[in-house]
């Protein structure tokens, strides 16, 4: 017999919509094209098209957006422009307790500034509603556009009361800032190969002064974490290049982990990123950290160590991947923007 | 891999991801999203499938997508099931809502063991947990289910 959660399960498929378009992707792989004049005119010509049939339907996306996103987003447009940077709310939306924006910013220079990537560098913020008092926010970068020469963003900013319970946006009118631009970072996606047998087990510690991390749920958590005298691993024992700015500095098992210590040697003002476990043999499951702390030296650097919950036996025929983003430069700026969304999304 | 050979795999499997990707984010179009990307990986010509495991690396790529992409975005948590329309019976709904109910953590293994089949190793494989994980995240789940779900339904 058909189990109650088989039947239900069976009766949910991809959409025939859904459906076409992924098949259209498999059939036509992202290229690099190059415009040609005439072309661009062509495809702005249609571009305006798209903008008058899709506007009521929550504005368009000129980076890639998840379709869920988009459904739930009201059109702003509505843009503010300071150091020859445009900032411009495309749309966004208020649900219970959470703002969320999509933002893109635009070099009215012409210029490449934003073209090689740009961070808020969490200076954005919007006006509290009544009775709120904290608030946690995220920022994904979208990426940079070519056609728009635009870079895009969605933000998610939710706001809380004293106890930690969501406020919701009783007024649906909304001032979003940003105070700070970061410029010119290099992002890099590199993969490092460590010889594992050469680990050792029980590696030397020293005590140093942990200033925040994050960890997953259901970890066991360093004593001293977060924000005391935690055990790190003593640098120097390593010297494995990551990426410009960022090496390898040490490593070993310790209570049955595999802990990693990453140096930052202070080329930017927010250098950072992380190593996960990938097998390069076979289908295996990623490993990503369970817990990354930090600690600061007086030269300025910064070390971030990483643990992985895993066994040396897993780590046959692993490589670490690893995203970062390193250097660059601070512009200060005031971009701010107003604007009221309707009721009943 | 081929253009036929992908768009072999995604007709063979697309909804099998789409289900999958579902149970994790409770959201239609979430889920679409995730099986394009999935799908979308495996064209980028980086990926080797073994042959005979194509469908377990589906999954388990389908798994670290959804891991990804909820680290951006929490509001999955909260998520209504107004997609999950066409349902046949009452049962089969409350047994839906219930197992979709359940923390992210244990959805996954509920998913596999009772839609896919898998056997508790091989889930452990997939969700790259120990057999031990697998096993109590599965006495958890169903402790969880007895709970809300009436004596007369069973998954």
């Amino acid at each position: 017999m058909i189990s109650h959660y088989k039947q239900a399960m069976d009766s949910l498929s991809l959409s025939p919509e859904a459906r076409g378009r992924i098949a259209g992707k498999l059939r036509r792989p992202n290229r690099l094209v190059k415009f040609r004049p005439a072309a661009i005119a062509a495809a702005a010509a249609a571009l305006v098209l798209i903008l008058g049939t899709t506007a009521a339907a929550g504005g368009i996306a000129l980076h890639e957006l998840p379709a869920a996103i988009i459904q739930s987003l009201q059109p702003v447009r509505l843009s503010d422009t300071d150091q020859g940077i445009t900032m411009t709310v495309q749309s966004a939306s208020a649900e219970d307790g959470v703002f969320t924006a999509y933002i893109t910013m635009t070099d009215e220079r012409g210029g490449q500034r934003l073209a090689q990537g740009v961070d808020f560098y969490d200076s954005y913020r919007i006006n509290m509603p009544y009775g709120a008092s904290a608030t946690t926010s995220g920022c994904t970068p979208l990426g940079y556009d070519e056609f728009s020469e635009s870079y895009g963003f969605l933000v998610n900013i939710q706001v809380m009361d004293d106890n930690w319970r969501t406020v919701d946006f009783s007024n649906k009118k909304f001032t979003f800032s940003v105070r700070q631009l970061m410029l010119g970072q290099n992002r890099t996606k590199p993969e490092v190969s460590l010889d594992w047998d050469d680990l050792p087990n029980e590696p030397h510690t020293q005590q140093k002064y942990c200033y925040g991390g994050s960890y997953s749920e259901g970890y066991e958590l360093p004593q001293g974490f977060p924000g005391g005298m935690v055990d790190f691993l003593q640098p120097g024992t390593m010297d494995v290049p990551v990426t410009d700015g960022v090496t390898i500095t040490a490593g070993g098992f310790l209570d049955s982990r595999l802990h990693l210590l990453l140096r930052y040697d202070n080329t930017g003002a927010d250098d950072h990123g992380w190593l996960w476990l990938t097998s390069t043999v076979d289908w295996r499951a990623d490993v990503t950290p369970c817990v990354s702390m930090n600690y600061h030296e007086e030269d300025g650097s910064k070390y971030e160590e990483l643990i992985y919950d895993v066994t040396p036996e897993d780590l046959e025929g692993r490589v670490l991947s690893g995203k970062f983003t390193t250097g660059g430069y601070l512009l200060n700026g005031d971009w701010k923007v107003t604007f009221t969304l309707m009721d009943g999304e | 891999m081929t253009t036929d050979q992908l768009a072999g795999l995604f007709a063979q499997y697309g909804d099998d991801v789409y289900r999958f990707a579902y149970s994790y984010t409770r959201h239609a179009a979430d889920a679409e999203d995730v099986c394009q990307s999935v799908f979308c990986r495996l064209a980028d010509g980086r990926t080797e499938l073994e042959p005979g495991k194509e469908k377990a690396w589906l999954l388990q790529c389908t798994a670290n997508a959804c891991r990804n992409r909820f680290r951006f975005l929490r509001r999955w948590e909260s998520v209504p099931l107004e997609e999950a329309e066409g349902i046949p019976d009452e049962s089969s709904r409350a047994v839906l809502d219930a197992v979709l109910s359940l923390p992210m953590k244990y959805r996954a293994p509920v998913h596999l063991f009772y839609y896919e089949g898998y056997s508790q190793s091989e889930i452990a494989e997939i969700l790259n947990l120990s057999r031990t994980a697998v096993q109590t995240r599965m006495l958890r789940a169903r402790a969880m289910l007895k709970e809300v779900l009436s004596d007369d339904i069973t998954l």
